[in-house]
């Protein structure tokens, strides 16, 4: 694997498979309009390489008001589709506003698809604070840190979950802050069964 | 269909404790190779696994 490490943060070419070319066009339409988000979860393990699947992208976003919003159901819209809110005010009003997610596939497809929410939690604006520039075959994306998702990982627990964070910190162990790792995996109060998977 | 009049569990716990303990090797061992493996290869490798 060859990653080039900027300043700024990570740039890298691959062949795209069909999650990277969904991502990849509805970040293209949130960088467009400048709106602030950030990539969670599996993808971040499945975009450098992780061999399993997944049928979402987790995608985090700052709130918007009702007309940003709007313009971007307009943009989004013209070749994806939501597959659970009937119309922009019902997404707006009776998703986002009481937290829950919607979620866009390429037309006449369900899965994979984007899955996006408002930041809420302290560990989303985290998430979003400390955000890493990845540009992807020229395509930029922002991700969460490293460390947060491995953390993060190990706190969710499951046998899906453990590997992931196994594969991110494999494969990025010579790059990670380890204190801030160290750090996290105590405020998340994860437990000695499950750090050790970051010996 | 006649059932054990009790299933050993214990076992299974085991079973499935192994078997998780094999796929973490087994993701060192693949995290190792695309780490030493061309961008164009693992990334082919993997989109052709979403095909099968």
């Amino acid at each position: 694997m060859k990653l080039k490490w900027t300043p700024e943060g990570i740039e890298f070419n691959k062949v795209e498979n069909e999650l990277d070319k969904l991502t990849f066009k509805f970040c293209s339409i949130l960088n467009k309009r400048k709106i602030e988000y950030v990539i969670v979860s599996g993808y971040v393990a499945i975009l450098f390489g992780r061999n399993r699947m997944s049928e979402d992208i987790d995608i985090l976003i700052k709130k918007l008001s009702y007309d940003e919003f709007a313009a971007l159901w307009g943009d989004l819209t013209k070749e994806l589709e939501c597959l659970n809110a009937a119309d922009v005010k019902n997404a707006y009003n009776e998703y986002l506003e009481k937290n829950t997610a919607i979620r866009f596939a390429w037309e006449k497809c369900f899965m994979p698809n984007v899955e996006i929410k408002w930041i809420k939690k302290d560990l989303d604006w985290l998430s979003l604070n400390n955000k890493i520039k990845v540009s992807v075959n020229n395509n930029v994306i922002y991700i969460s840190p490293i460390e947060l998702q491995i953390a993060f990982k190990l706190y969710l627990g499951s046998d899906k979950d453990l590997e992931d964070a196994r594969y991110m910190y494999d494969l990025f162990r010579g790059r990670l802050n380890r204190a801030l790792l160290n750090e996290l995996c105590r405020k998340l109060n994860i437990d000695i069964e499950h750090k050790r998977f970051i010996r | 269909m006649k059932l054990p009049k009790k299933i050993d569990l214990k076992a299974l716990e085991e079973f499935k404790k192994k078997n998780f303990e094999e796929r973490i090797k087994f993701i060192d061992q693949y995290a190792e190779w695309v780490k030493k493996t061309p961008n164009k290869v693992w990334s082919k490798q993997q989109k052709d696994l979403e095909a099968k």
